[in-house]
């Protein structure tokens, strides 16, 4: 590796948007530095890497605005220069994934522990599928983001032409309701509660408690299977109808096509929605009784392949361009979002 | 009241004061002034210099090209100025209240 590959090694903790305007400028002051060495010396790169840390620390969202960011929410423009960085880097599938999958982890995983029964199954599975969704569906994310946060597509493009479109701020902004975020938050925690109920239910000798309700299975016991069944149908029904429809009503304004799902005939629509639902209940139900580790390992696997399948479904029939770095080079001149001060 | 310099804030303003200069002459401006060892790192060194422009206290001011490499200037700005003033009289106060004390114990 050459001097500057190094540097540039060096320089990716870095900002993208910070290494568009100088990064040019850093690998040449670290060559002036240390003229006609071949490579940096160490204490040289471990400054670089620091620096860009604290420079990336120091350039993105507060925690809280992070988490509305990463619920559906907007950003104020303050930090558009990431959201931009955010939103067409390579890794945002997976990145988007994590955001959404982490919550759910947490709650699952909190109620496992309260219920101190149970392995890792049951935590994991509903974050898993989400990452495998989020996956499929990085493209709408993506677009819906965009045009959340007041861009729309088309005008001066700094990037590339191709499958990625350009987005241009409209002015002003399109006004926000906190309805549409406040609505998946809303379908996340019934999911969670019905998957909750579902556990408990599984476990006949057991009992756990989460803050003002106890779960026990017996015969006395105002929770039966039956009720538990029911109350996740009606989590079905909300998260596949009564959302999209309040979203719709009130979320019109700034929600966008999605073309995976939109591609797809309306009972495959629905299929796909309930079977992915109907998948993560069933890993979950399994995982509460399941008392051979190997069939909950089974259950996971399976779960894993027929939920991958339904992504791979979707992606396959919308063909999902992927965006490449070719795509995304960024001209700062020409650039929408204007650079973070 | 403007908010304390860090150290590399401050000598790369107080660099900026003898005039326009790129990178790697105020990181040897610098290592100059504060006479303390080699240059800071280019990390350290852009890191400031982002934070800095982004306060307005610098403002890049043209490219000059050096040996071939095209070199963006800074400058320091009205803002700059009062700043690395008002930080360098805070120095001095300390420094003159340690050498009082130094006076009182020897």
């Amino acid at each position: 590796m050459t001097h500057d590959s190094w540097v540039r090694l060096a320089s990716r903790s870095f900002p993208r948007r910070w290494r568009a305007e100088r990064g040019q400028e850093l690998i040449e002051t670290t060559a002036d530095l240390a003229p006609g060495a071949s490579r940096p010396s160490l204490r040289i790169l471990l400054d670089i890497v620091f620096a860009g840390l604290r420079e990336r620390h120091r350039t993105r969202p507060p925690f809280f605005r992070w988490l509305w960011y990463s619920m559906g929410g907007k950003l104020p423009r303050e930090w558009h220069a990431w959201m931009r960085d955010d939103l067409t880097g390579r890794w945002f599938w997976l990145r988007d994934g994590f955001r959404r999958a982490v919550p759910v982890f947490v709650v699952l995983f909190a109620i496992r522990l309260v219920g101190h029964q149970g392995g890792w199954v049951f935590p994991l599975s509903y974050p898993l599928a989400t990452i495998v969704v989020s996956a499929a569906m990085a493209r709408s994310r993506r677009d819906q983001t965009w045009k959340r946060n007041g861009y729309e597509p088309g005008g001066e493009s700094w990037a590339k032409p191709g499958p990625f479109l350009a987005w241009t701020a409209t002015v002003p902004p399109q006004p926000s309701h906190p309805v549409v975020p406040s609505l998946r938050a809303a379908g996340w925690a019934l999911i969670s509660t019905s998957l909750a109920w579902l556990y408990g239910a599984a476990y006949p000798h057991e009992s756990f408690r989460v803050p003002g309700m106890t779960f026990r299975h017996d015969p006395n016991s105002p929770i039966t299977r039956t009720g538990v069944v029911g109350f996740a149908g009606v989590a079905l029904v909300v998260v596949i109808i009564v959302g999209p429809l309040l979203s719709r009503r009130f979320g019109r304004k700034h929600s966008i096509d999605r073309p995976e799902i939109d591609a797809l005939a309306p009972i495959r629509r629905a299929g796909l929605h309930a079977g992915l639902f109907a998948l993560v209940a069933c890993v979950a139900f399994l995982a509460g009784i399941g008392i051979f580790p190997a069939m909950a390992t089974a259950a996971l696997g399976a779960s894993g392949l027929a939920v991958g399948g339904c992504s791979a479904f979707v992606g396959v029939r919308c063909r999902r361009s992927r965006v490449t770095w070719a795509d995304l080079a960024i001209r700062p001149k020409a650039s929408p979002v204007p650079a973070q001060r | 009241m403007a908010t304390r310099k860090t150290g590399a804030s401050y000598w790369v303003l107080a660099a900026l004061l003898e005039g326009p200069a790129h990178g790697y002459a105020i990181a040897k401006r610098s290592a100059d002034l504060s006479d303390d060892g080699p240059p800071m790192g280019p990390g350290t060194l852009y890191g400031t210099l982002e934070r800095l422009q982004g306060e307005g206290s610098i403002e890049p001011c043209g490219d000059e090209v050096v040996d071939g490499r095209n070199r963006r200037l800074y400058r320091i700005t009205d803002n700059g100025r009062s700043l690395v003033a008002e930080e360098n009289a805070q120095r001095l106060a300390a420094a003159r209240r340690v050498h009082r004390l130094l006076g009182a114990t020897s």
